[in-house]
């Protein structure tokens, strides 16, 4: 069933685990999240990149996963990743998302809180929930990773933007890491006793399962995996037999890999059964 | 269960026609006296449904006598009422306009009444998620984002007769499929002098399935992103353009319902307002949907 974000991460705030939100680009990698939710029964969240909405391929991928949504027996929800610009996030409302992210984290604090205010407003009346990021989550090709979320920057935000969920910066980047990083465990800790609103870790590709559990323990509530889902897909089309010369049966494979790793990551969560 | 349900204004309105425009502390004699309805939801409403497309208002009215008439009005044209709560102790939305007929002059004061806004439980979802359409026109905003969000999720089409700028009107513009804003909206809301470029600019921001201008007495144009195609308006004895554009909103979803593509259906939506034009008062002159037919016929348009 379609739900939206703050239907799901109750889900995860009542039961201390954290929601998985895979990144999805095509037909293939929807049905191996899909099937590994409901395979589980794990509420999922399936997002897509900004700029999968900059183009048409938005309008293809949005019909998509909300058909896969409606029909599925798991809760679902449909989310834009990274959403910059109200343009985006406007796009995000047309089609149909049922959660909202707004990314001004690379503007000064007082930027960001007046454009994440903005777009509490504009999807306000419409009942869609926000995710708000604080403490810029940069790439792993960057230099240095020192924009680490303060505490009490992140009560100021919440306060003031009326957002359900916070990408906190606290050792992961989007990517994939040359070393595992090194979570800031107890800031996590910190920020979740500060605020209200459920906590999103980003860049959770190649994060140790070990730290992973810990960040939930701290009060992590949804975890986004996004490079993980494009080598699980990736890695097994290269693999794929290229005498296998029908679309639908040589993907077969590449989406069975899709759906072995959302599983993997499902039960690191301990999100299994919590449909 | 009606295929086109509405949220927005529905009005009692006085219409006394002069033969000079009063002055101040004066009495004057008025030639001739009208009471209808308006509004332009409440009137796309009755034009569906003179159409031949079920339709309903949903909304609130005062138990008073501009109420009571609306609701006589709205059942007079086959709109359902179902979904209307008439509440005790309010005023109904009113107005009063002079018709100076020697300059032509429309001159209107307008009362809101004591009526608040539709609130979100009030609203009967199932209604919303069996119809085909739901019509809007910016009154009662609130309401009407909840309503077009609901709407969306059950996959029925939302569509606004954007005339007014009024505050808040862009939380709704992205949940619009059919937006249908007049010339003034455009250029005010994009903040520009020319009306292509504001155009393709609010296109572009909001991308909506079906993007239409109009231009009043000079038709419009309809834009998907690429191109601009030009529609006119038809030529016709106009006796009395008042609620014109709500009849235009009115048949175009009318059109819609029924299966016409876009094109056809502006047309068509043209053509209702053309003929309206040809009669006095905003309902009771809007043609039924075989005259139309005819009509189109008799300009050209065969195909219908």
């Amino acid at each position: 069933m379609l739900v939206n974000l703050r239907e799901i991460l109750k889900l995860a705030e009542e039961g201390n685990f954290a929601i998985p939100a895979f990144n999805a680009y095509n037909l293939e990698t929807v049905m191996g999240i899909i099937g590994a939710a409901e395979d589980l029964k794990s509420p999922v969240i399936i997002q897509c990149y900004s700029r999968l909405f900059n183009s048409d391929i938005g309008y293809y991928m949005s019909s998509i996963i909300k058909a896969a949504a409606k029909r599925s027996r798991v809760p679902v929800c449909f989310h834009l990743d990274h959403g910059q610009t109200e343009t985006e996030v406007i796009w995000g409302i047309r089609y149909g998302c049922t959660g909202i992210m707004i990314d001004a984290s690379t503007l000064p604090l007082d930027d960001n809180i007046n454009m994440t205010r903005r777009i509490s407003y504009i999807c306000g009346n419409s009942g869609i929930p926000i995710e708000g990021e604080l403490g810029h989550i940069g790439s792993t090709k960057d230099e240095a990773m020192d924009d680490f979320t303060d505490v009490e920057e992140a009560k100021q935000f919440v306060k003031e933007t009326n957002v359900t969920a916070l990408a906190i910066s606290v050792g992961t980047a989007h990517g994939r890491y040359k070393k595992a990083p090194s979570l800031d465990i107890q800031r996590i800790a910190k920020i979740n006793e500060a605020v209200e609103v459920s906590l999103v870790l980003h860049g959770g590709s190649g994060v140790p399962d070990d730290q992973l559990q810990e960040a939930i323990r701290a009060g992590i509530r949804k975890v986004n995996f996004g490079t993980d889902v494009c080598y699980a897909f990736l890695d097994s089309v290269f693999n794929t037999s290229r005498d296998i010369v029908a679309i639908d049966l040589f993907m077969k494979e590449p989406i069975d890999n899709v759906k072995r790793f959302a599983m993997e990551k499902i039960k690191v969560l301990g999100a299994v059964n919590k449909a | 269960m009606s295929k086109i349900v509405g949220i927005g204004s529905s009005v009692h309105d006085t219409l006394m026609v002069t033969r000079e425009f009063p002055a101040e502390d004066t009495k004057i004699q008025a030639q001739e006296t009208f009471i209808q309805g308006g509004g332009p939801c409440a009137t796309a409403l009755v034009t569906a449904s003179k159409l031949g497309v079920t339709s309903s208002y949903i909304g609130t009215l005062g138990n008073d006598i501009y109420g009571s008439y609306m609701m006589d009005d709205f059942k007079r044209y086959g709109v359902g009422i179902d979904n209307i709560i008439q509440k005790d102790d309010y005023v109904s939305f009113h107005s009063f306009v002079i018709l100076n007929s020697s300059s032509s002059s429309r001159t209107c004061i307008w009362n809101k009444g004591t009526i608040p806004e539709l609130q979100h439980d009030e609203i009967n979802l199932n209604t919303i998620k069996n119809a085909e359409l739901l019509h809007l026109d910016g009154h009662q905003l609130d309401a009407a984002i909840y309503a077009a969000g609901k709407a969306r999720e059950n996959g029925v089409k939302v569509s606004l007769d954007a005339g007014g700028v009024y505050p808040g009107i862009e939380k709704l513009l992205p949940l619009v499929d059919f937006l249908i804003p007049s010339e003034e909206f455009v250029l005010k809301i994009m903040d520009k002098t020319n009306i292509k470029e504001a155009a393709a600019a609010l296109y572009a921001k909001y991308k909506p399935e079906v993007f239409i201008v109009t231009q009043g007495s000079r038709g419009g144009f309809f834009y998907n992103g690429r191109e601009y195609e030009r529609y006119r308006s038809f030529t016709v004895d106009a006796i009395d353009t008042n609620g014109a554009g709500d009849v235009f909103h009115g048949a175009f979803i009318a059109g819609y319902v029924k299966g016409m593509d876009i094109r056809k259906t502006i047309h068509f939506a043209s053509a209702v307002a053309a003929l309206k034009c040809t009669q006095i008062g905003a309902r009771n002159s809007v043609p039924s949907y075989d005259n139309t037919i005819q009509f189109l016929g008799r300009n050209g348009f065969n195909e219908f």
